[in-house]
C-alpha cells in the first residue's frame, strides 16, 4: 500500500474520505474538542504536504515513492522525526471513531501499521464482510470487538434456521491473535458453548461480554464464563435462546468475585434511573400504570405495551417533558385485533413531548393528518418507526394511502437516520424518501409500492443508505438492477417474497464481483428453480451485501451464493 | 385473549374446558373466537374514528413453524397469519405465549403476571410441554415443565389441577398418598417420578401419568411417592 507525498496524498487523503464508509463504522462519537484535534490533525497533513511539494519542486518531477526507507529524506524522516511514532499514535487516540482511524491508515504505509497496532475498538458489522483472521491479523492490540450476524428480519423468523452467522470463527481468530481482548460484543450471531469455553480460556483480561439475539448456548456456556473470566465486570445478556439447564451456572461465580459490576439477563434495558421498561408487563393496570408514569417526570425512555391506551399516552405526554424514546408494543399479535393506542396516543406525545427523536409505535390505524401533525410538533426524529398491523391499511378517516404522512415526517425530520413505514403506500411514498431522506441510514419496507420505480426512488435519493430490508414489495429486477455501484456503499439489501428473478440476481452477480448475492430457498427450491426454464421462478428470499471475503464457506445447503 | 375470557365471566374457563366436542383442550373452535374478538372490541370510551376490523386477505397459517408451545397458546387455525408479521422478536412473542400456557396450565392469573413481568433471558428452545393424565379423569392436561423448579412444586401444581377428579368418594379431597406420579420417558419407559435431579428429569420427561396406587407394582414402596 504506497503512498506518496505531496499532491499524491492530497489526493489519497480525499479518496480516503470518500472511501472510508466503505471500511463501515459510524460517525465519530467524541463530540467536545473534536475541533481542535481535527485542526492539529490538518496541521499535521499540511506540513507533511508542504515536505512533499517542496522536494517535487526540487527534484522537478513528480514522484510516487512508497514510505519506505528510501523516501526517508523526502517525507519519511521528515515527519519521523517532527514526529515520531508515539506521537501520531497518541494523536490517532483522539480520533476513537472507526470511520476517522480508517481514514488515516489510509493516508500512507507508516500511519496504516501505526493505526492498526493501535487500534483499541473494532466494529464488524456484518461477519460476512470480511474475514475473522484478516481482522486479528490486522488489529492485534484490540481491546473491544463488535460483531453482527444475521440480517434483521432474522428477529421475525423471516431467516431459516441454520442459515450461518456464527461465532466460533471470531472466537477463535482473536483466540491466535488478539490475546488482549477485554470486551466482546455480538448480536444475532450463533454462539456455541464450546465457543465460550474458548473464550473464557483465552483472554486473561477479559471483562465485558454483551450477547443480544443470539442463540446456540446453554448456560453451561455461561458457566464456563463465570468460572474462568476472573476479571468479567459485565455479563449483558438480551433476547437470546439460551438453552437452560438450571441455575447451577450462576454459582460458578468463584466466591472472591468482586468484580462483576453489570449483570443482566432480565431484558431491562439502560439504565433504570433514565428508562422504564414495562413492555412484559401484559397485567399491569393501565390506571396504575398512568399513576406509576405521571410521577417520573425525568423520563427520558419509555418502553409500554399498548395497554396503556390514548388515554395513558395523554399522561405521558403531559408528565415527561423530557422523554427522548418511546416504544408501544402490541399486546395482540393478531392482524384484525384490538388496540387501545390509536393515532391519538401518538399525536398526543409529540404535542407533549418535543425531545422526542426515537420512535416505534404499533397501532391498528393511523391517518396523514396525524403524521403530518406529528411532523411538526416533532422535527427531531431520528428513528421513526411505524407498525400499522394491519398490512396495507389505508389512511382510516379519508382511505388514502399514508403517502403524504410519511413525506411530511421525512420532509420535516432532516436527522432521520432509521425509517419503518407500514399500511397502504404507492411509488409516492418512496419518492418522497429519496427527495427528503438525505441522511437515511436504514430502511425497512413492507407490503408497499406499486412497482420498480417505488424502489428506484430509494436507491437513487438516499445518499446514505447502508441497510435496506423490503418485504412482499412488488419489486422487481429492473429495482434491483437499477444503481448497481449503490450496493458497494451499503453494507446491505435484503429482500424477501418481492418480484426479483433468479435471472436478476445472476446479472447483478456477474456486474458486482465484491457482493455476496445469497438466494436463500427454505424449501429447497433450487430443484423447482432448474425445472421452471419457461417462466422466470422468483427468488423467495435474496440477501445482497459487500465483502472482502468472498462467498462464504459455512453456508447451509438451502443458501445459494451467486 | 386470556382477558377477553375473563369478560364473559369467572366461570368461562371451566365452563370452555368440560364443553363437549372433539379436539384437545386449549384449541378453541373458529366460533369462540369471533365471539371473543366482538367482545374485545366493545371499548368503554367511543373513539372518535372507526375501529378498522378488515382482516388482511393474504394470510397464511405459517406460525405452526414456531414450537409447541406457539400451538398451543395460539387462537384456533382460523385466526390466520402472516409468516413473521407484526414485526416483534420471537423472543417477546414466546414470553406471552409462555405466560399463556402457564396461566393455563396452573389456572391462576396472578402467578401468570408474575412470570411476564420479568422474564428469564432463559428460553429452551424445545417445547417442554407434556400431557398429564389422570386415572380415571375424563381429560388430560397439559403443563409446561419448565415453570416448576422441583419436584415439590410440581407435585403441588399436579394435586391442585386434578383434585376435582380424586375427590369424588372422599369428603376430604385426595388422598396424596393414593396415587403415584409416573412418567414415560424418551425411551418409552414408564418410569416413578422422583429419582432422578429434576433438570435431568425435565429433560427427558415425555408424558405424566397420575396413577392409582393399587395399580404401581414393582415400581417401589409406597414410601417412595413423597416427593
Amino acid at each position: 500500500m504506497g503512498f506518496g507525498p505531496g499532491r499524491s496524498q492530497s489526493f489519497f487523503l480525499v479518496l480516503a474520505a470518500a472511501r472510508s464508509e466503505k471500511l463501515g463504522g459510524r460517525g465519530s462519537h467524541v463530540q467536545i474538542g473534536y475541533e481542535w484535534q481535527m485542526c492539529f490533525f490538518v496541521c499535521l497533513l499540511i506540513s507533511c504536504w508542504f515536505l512533499g511539494e517542496r522536494n517535487n519542486l526540487e527534484t522537478g518531477r513528480k514522484r510516487i515513492p512508497s514510505c519506505s526507507s528510501s523516501s526517508k529524506a523526502v517525507l519519511g524522516e521528515g515527519t519521523m522525526t517532527y514526529f515520531p511514532e508515539e506521537v501520531v499514535e497518541h494523536i490517532f487516540s483522539f480520533l476513537p471513531a472507526q470511520r476517522d482511524r480508517n481514514t488515516v491508515s489510509l493516508v500512507c504505509k507508516v500511519w496504516y501499521e501505526i493505526e492498526r497496532l493501535s487500534r483499541r475498538s473494532v466494529f464488524v458489522g456484518n461477519c460476512y464482510a470480511v474475514r475473522a483472521e484478516r481482522v486479528a491479523l490486522r488489529f492485534p492490540n484490540v481491546r473491544a470487538l463488535t460483531v453482527k450476524g444475521k440480517p434483521h428480519f432474522a428477529d421475525f423468523n423471516l431467516v431459516p434456521p441454520d442459515w450461518g452467522g456464527y461465532a466460533g470463527p471470531w472466537i477463535e481468530a482473536a483466540a491466535r491473535g488478539c490475546v488482549g481482548l477485554e470486551e466482546l460484543r455480538m448480536k444475532r450471531m450463533v454462539v456455541s458453548d464450546e465457543s465460550l469455553e474458548l473464550l473464557s480460556r483465552s483472554f486473561p483480561r477479559f471483562r465485558a461480554l454483551v450477547l443480544i439475539s443470539c442463540e446456540g448456548f446453554s448456560t453451561d456456556g455461561l458457566a464456563a464464563i463465570a468460572s474462568h473470566c476472573k476479571l468479567l465486570s459485565e455479563l449483558d445478556l438480551q433476547e437470546n435462546e439460551v438453552e437452560d439447564r438450571g441455575p447451577r451456572w450462576l454459582s460458578c461465580f468463584p466466591d472472591s468475585c468482586t468484580s462483576l459490576v453489570s449483570l443482566n439477563f432480565a431484558c431491562i434495558k439502560g439504565e433504570v434511573n433514565a428508562g422504564l421498561n414495562l413492555s412484559y408487563a401484559p397485567t399491569l393496570d393501565a390506571s396504575d400504570l398512568t399513576k406509576m408514569i405521571s410521577r417520573c417526570v425525568k423520563l427520558q425512555r419509555l418502553w409500554v405495551l399498548d395497554c396503556i391506551s390514548d388515554k395513558g399516552l395523554q399522561v405521558v405526554a403531559s408528565s415527561c417533558k423530557d422523554l427522548q424514546e418511546l416504544r408501544v408494543f402490541p399486546s395482540d399479535f393478531y392482524v384484525a385485533g384490538y388496540s387501545a393506542v390509536t393515532e391519538e396516543g401518538l399525536v398526543a406525545i409529540s404535542l407533549g413531548c418535543p425531545k422526542l427523536n426515537s420512535l416505534l409505535y404499533f397501532c391498528h390505524q393511523m391517518t396523514n393528518a396525524a403524521l403530518i401533525t406529528v411532523a411538526k410538533n416533532c422535527p427531531n426524529f431520528t428513528r421513526f418507526r411505524l407498525c400499522i398491523l394491519e398490512p396495507g391499511k389505508p389512511d382510516v378517516m379519508t382511505n388514502q394511502p399514508l403517502d403524504e404522512g410519511f413525506g411530511a415526517i421525512v420532509r420535516e425530520c432532516k436527522g432521520l437516520r432509521r425509517l419503518s413505514i407500514s399500511g397502504l403506500l404507492t411509488d409516492k411514498v418512496f419518492m418522497y424518501i429519496g427527495k427528503y431522506a438525505k441522511q437515511l441510514e436504514m430502511l425497512s419496507i413492507a407490503f408497499a409500492g406499486d412497482s420498480d420505480k417505488g424502489m428506484m426512488h430509494v436507491m437513487n435519493g438516499c445518499k446514505n443508505l447502508r441497510k435496506l430490508e423490503i418485504r412482499d414489495s412488488p419489486f422487481g429486477d429492473a429495482a434491483l438492477l437499477g444503481n448497481v455501484a449503490k450496493y458497494e456503499t451499503m453494507r446491505s439489501l435484503w429482500m424477501s417474497s418481492c418480484n426479483v428473478t433468479l435471472k436478476g440476481c445472476q446479472v447483478l452477480a456477474s456486474k458486482m464481483p465484491m457482493l455476496n448475492i445469497e438466494v436463500i430457498n427454505e424449501w429447497d427450491g433450487c430443484n423447482e428453480m432448474e425445472e421452471n426454464h419457461g417462466e422466470l421462478p422468483k427468488v423467495e428470499k435474496l440477501y445482497v451485501y459487500r465483502t472482502t471475503a468472498g462467498a462464504r464457506d459455512d453456508a447451509p445447503n438451502f443458501v445459494k451464493i451467486l | 385473549m386470556e382477558a377477553a375470557v375473563g369478560y364473559l365471566g369467572v366461570n368461562a374457563d371451566n365452563l370452555k374446558d368440560t364443553e363437549l366436542r372433539l379436539g384437545l383442550p386449549g384449541t378453541g373452535a373458529v366460533d369462540d373466537h369471533h365471539h371473543l374478538s366482538s367482545q374485545k372490541a366493545l371499548p368503554s370510551s367511543v373513539p372518535s374514528t372507526p375501529r378498522g376490523k378488515k382482516r388482511a386477505a393474504e394470510d397464511n397459517d405459517d406460525e405452526a413453524t414456531e414450537s409447541d408451545d406457539a400451538v398451543e397458546a395460539a387462537p384456533p387455525v382460523a385466526k390466520a397469519q402472516v409468516v413473521g408479521w407484526p414485526p416483534v422478536r420471537s423472543y417477546r412473542k414466546s414470553c406471552f405465549q409462555v405466560a399463556a400456557s402457564k396461566s393455563k396450565a396452573v389456572g391462576n392469573k396472578d402467578e401468570a403476571s408474575k412470570n411476564t413481568t420479568a422474564p428469564a433471558a432463559a428460553v429452551a428452545t424445545n417445547g417442554s410441554l407434556v400431557k398429564v393424565s389422570m386415572d380415571g379423569a375424563p381429560y388430560l392436561r397439559k403443563i409446561d415443565l419448565r415453570m416448576y423448579k422441583g419436584y415439590r412444586e410440581l407435585r403441588e401444581a399436579l394435586e391442585a389441577m386434578f383434585v376435582c377428579f380424586s375427590g369424588a368418594d372422599n369428603n376430604s379431597g385426595a388422598n396424596p398418598s393414593e396415587f403415584a406420579i409416573t412418567y414415560q420417558d424418551k425411551d418409552g419407559d414408564l418410569m416413578l417420578v422422583g429419582d432422578v435431579p429434576f433438570d435431568m428429569f425435565t429433560r427427558t420427561c415425555k408424558k405424566l401419568r397420575i396413577m392409582k396406587r393399587s395399580e404401581v407394582t414393582g415400581l417401589g414402596s409406597p414410601r417412595q411417592t413423597k416427593i
